[in-house]
């Protein structure tokens, strides 16, 4: 179950809110302003509620269900997930005051939420499709990173993709205010970054 | 040249063969009726100060072996992972309270010049009655100089009882937290005492990423070390992307030339997603990830077992089976009455 962010000023049911309230908060409509003062004031945000504003961009761009599990539940494995009936996503998180960057830990971390969950198998999904890593910003040493995700798709046949906040709340920002539909497949079989 | 006649051995105390050799090593008679000129003489073991200082030190060729070439390693030549063993100015050795009494340093001495306090310390020490055997010099003596051919090491060995063993235990834990590289030293001698030529990264190396990278029988050894028990769950995370890039940067194959290893001190407690994460992964990608507890190379070490991939193989546990109790006892008959702590953690998981 999704949990809203908590925002005074936005009303939770209207999920075009989420932009007007920062566009009217800095007078601008310009896309990437305003998306940057989103990215400023995330870094300072509770694991919480950077955890839920993930699960809600991905919810507003299109998937239909995601999940995403409280601080410190640690009955639950994996940070988020999207669930479909065929192409469930395993989604690790990490907000920026656990670590800012996706970094190799997270790619591991990625790569163990896909393998428990096609093992344990409470979520359909395939080998193909990707397991996300999300975090602040994208890997300081690209190349490392990169590197190690095509290293597991060659060994184990598994996509493992990643993604930082600025990106995500670019893709929310085309679909939520330009109205541009965003192709869910591209990230359903993303490997490496996402390019937007 | 030595001449007759029989000396005998100190009683309780090992013994080697010495053979003959054509260099005088002006060897005192203060113990022997009289020297033999050829054959081979039994001698009580002693330490002679030699110059290789086999307990001390290993040769870069011992531990600069050709697995993987140009991978970058730890160079440390230190024998005693906790080191215990002094290089003193004046060229002699001597042990400190730092010793574990791994017996590391027992086995690596080739005419048992050491042997492990049965009194109340367990403390290693060297046999410093050389000054009967051999006459003094001012040149360090060479033990090539003393053996020429393979010593029996079947004298050299000392009996495990339950309060060395828990002696150890206990330091262990200690000196993991206490000593840099403590774990992987001491890992990398054990398994190039039980005959498995490796090599361990240094800390704060990024360029290798395995800790411990070993041969045997043709198979890559590839392993995580850690004996702070903290994150058992990282551990597995770690060697799966060990077996990627030494799959695709080396191009070893995964299940035929690849065995993954975490050599940890204590199993994790039951509620721990380790065991069942473990299961996932060899459900999924078809890959056992094996769990040894270090002690039990330092039990193999001590029981002078050779090991081979065959044996590793047998210490595989996930929440099917959490315990390698039953390898254990099918491996060393007596186990029961040797480790205290047989049925603990270090065996099995904690409830």
């Amino acid at each position: 179950m999704i949990r809203k962010l908590q925002n005074k000023n936005v009303s939770i049911n209207d999920k075009d809110s989420f932009f007007d309230y920062w566009r009217s908060k800095i007078n601008s409509g310009d896309k990437s302003v305003c998306i940057n003062h989103i990215y400023e004031d995330v870094k300072n945000q509770k694991i919480n509620s950077f955890y839920q504003l993930v699960g809600e961009c991905f919810e507003s761009i299109g998937f239909k269900e995601v999940s995403v599990t409280r601080d410190g539940d640690t009955n639950n494995r994996m940070d988020a997930i999207i669930i479909d009936d065929s192409y469930s996503i395993p989604i690790e998180i990490k907000s920026p005051r656990e670590v800012e960057y996706v970094n190799i830990k997270s790619i591991r971390q990625a790569l163990e939420n896909k393998i428990v969950l096609l093992s344990r198998k409470f979520h359909n999904t395939t080998y193909e499709c990707t397991s996300l890593a999300v975090a602040y910003d994208l890997p300081q040493d690209r190349s490392e990173v990169n590197t190690i995700v095509g290293y597991i798709y060659k060994s184990f046949g598994i996509n493992v993709g990643y993604l930082d906040i600025k990106t995500l709340l670019s893709i929310r920002w085309n679909v939520e205010v330009d109205n541009i539909q965003f192709d869910l497949n591209d990230i359903r079989t993303l490997k490496g970054a996402l390019n937007v | 040249m030595f001449e007759k006649l029989s000396p005998k051995p100190k009683s309780n105390q090992n013994s080697f063969l010495l053979k003959d050799t054509s260099k005088n090593l002006n060897i005192s008679s203060s113990l022997y009726e009289g020297a033999i000129k050829s054959g081979e003489v039994e001698v009580p073991c002693l330490c002679i100060n030699c110059e290789e200082k086999y307990c001390f030190q290993y040769s870069l060729d011992e531990i600069d072996h050709d697995i993987l070439e140009g991978l970058p390693h730890n160079n440390d030549l230190r024998v005693c992972p906790a080191n215990a063993i002094v290089l003193n100015e004046d060229n002699t050795l001597e042990i400190n309270s730092n010793c574990f009494s791994c017996g590391l340093c027992v086995y690596r001495c080739p005419i048992g010049g050491i042997r492990i306090d049965r009194g109340k310390s367990f403390k290693a020490e060297f046999f410093t009655d050389s000054s009967q055997l051999f006459a003094k010099s001012d040149l360090a003596i060479s033990v090539h100089d003393v053996v020429n051919q393979v010593v029996s090491k079947d004298n050299i060995k000392f009996s495990i009882d339950p309060q060395h063993l828990s002696r150890v235990y206990r330091l262990l834990e200690v000196h993991s937290k206490r000593i840099q590289d403590f774990d992987l030293i001491l890992t990398r001698n054990l398994f190039i005492g039980l005959g498995i030529a490796n090599k361990v990264s240094a800390k704060g190396n990024n360029d290798n990423r395995f800790d411990f990278l070993g041969l045997a029988n043709n198979k890559y050894l590839l392993g995580e070390v850690d004996f702070k028990g903290s994150d058992f769950l990282s551990l597995n995370r770690r060697i799966l992307e060990d077996i990627t890039v030494l799959n695709n940067r080396y191009d070893k194959e995964i299940n035929s030339e690849i065995l993954p290893l975490l050599i940890i001190l204590g199993f994790p407690n039951k509620r721990s997603d380790y065991y069942e994460v473990t299961k996932d992964i060899k459900d999924v990608l078809g890959i056992k990830i094996y769990t040894l507890p270090v002690h039990i190379l330092l039990l193999f070490q001590w029981n002078h077992f050779l090991l081979d991939d065959s044996i590793l193989e047998s210490f595989y546990v996930d929440i099917d089976n959490m315990s390698i109790e039953d390898t254990i006892k099918e491996l060393i008959d007596d186990i029961h009455d040797i480790d205290p702590y047989f049925g603990n953690n270090f065996y099995k998981y904690l409830k």
